[in-house]
């Protein structure tokens, strides 16, 4: 069926109509995000504080907690992403976003495990607590998915670059200006934001 | 030079199109969902999808879950391609 055209509106009905579609279109997007988006950022927010926490007081052992951590956050965001498949919302490619997200977890584990200098950090001088590179690795980790927030946030959502941008910030902040307590200001700060930030679209975003 | 789309612009079926164009495209939303987001009974929202389905404005995907019947709806390539030219022509009034 072909459609009728043109029927003659005034500038203040055009405006209120443009206003309308910006309302619903946020309003639409934010509710998508307030599924598994948010969930997905505060678990990730406490693997933070729990990882580097133990890297700030447990370092002998961080390594291993990491990587538990890891192997809980990885699969627990793709379950969290799945769970939402029964959601209101069917995404036909909601499983290429979890593979982006893999690929760049991928592609970060590959250039750390390429550039990482590991003979040097076998030597006992430099594997102590709060060593330079463990930071420089911490920053590394914190920055890239912070980064994928910001790209994120082009298209879903502005308060992902704030978001990204906001935890990229304190993380940069933190390894030039807090070196001792680097690690302790990652867990709160970084992990906090992450937390702050998802029970914010929890809360906000319906 | 873009023009007001008659369909689009009766302002239930603008809120229905305003929601799946902010889908990304071939995503679909739940009947119910997208009631309960416009605030629109069933029997009336039925009624505006039944007229933006005519025009092939958007696609209605039936389906069962958990044996209930489902209906998923989405928003077409033409159906898209028509609302971008409802929102230029509205800028255009407006002289934005």
């Amino acid at each position: 069926m072909e459609a009728p055209k043109s029927p003659s509106i005034s500038p203040e009905e055009a405006r209120a109509s443009l206003a309308e579609i910006d309302r619903i279109i946020l309003h639409t997007r934010r509710t998508i995000g307030h599924g598994a988006p948010s969930a997905i950022i505060i678990l990730w927010g406490f693997i933070w504080v729990v990882g580097f926490a133990s890297q700030q007081f447990f370092p002998p052992f961080s390594g291993r907690i990491w990587l538990f951590l890891d192997l809980v956050g990885v699969p627990g965001s793709f379950l969290l992403g799945a769970w939402r498949r029964n959601a209101p919302v069917k995404r036909p490619h909601s499983g290429k976003v979890g593979l982006s997200w893999l690929i760049l977890f991928a592609f970060a584990v590959i250039w750390m495990l390429a550039l990482g200098p590991w003979d040097l950090l076998r030597r006992p001088e430099l594997a102590f607590y709060g060593s330079v590179m463990n930071r420089k690795f911490a920053v590394f980790w914190a920055t890239v998915p912070m980064f994928a927030y910001i790209l994120m946030g082009l298209w879903l959502d502005r308060f992902f670059i704030y978001l990204g941008t906001l935890v990229t910030l304190a993380t940069v902040g933190g390894y030039l200006f807090i070196h001792h307590y680097f690690f302790l200001w990652m867990a709160l700060v970084g992990g906090g934001s992450l937390i702050g930030g998802g029970i914010f679209i929890k809360k906000f975003w319906r | 030079m873009a023009e007001i789309d008659r369909i689009i612009h009766a302002p239930a079926r603008l809120r229905i199109m305003a929601t799946l164009i902010a889908l990304s495209p071939g995503t679909e939303i739940d009947f119910r969902t997208l009631g309960t987001a416009l605030e629109l009974t069933d029997g009336n929202l039925g009624a505006h999808l039944q007229t933006l389905e005519e025009a092939g404005y958007i696609k209605l995907a039936k389906s069962f879950v958990d044996r209930k019947p489902r209906t998923h709806l989405s928003a077409t390539t033409k159906g898209r391609a028509r609302f971008e030219e409802h929102v230029a022509a509205l800028r255009a009034i407006c002289g934005v």
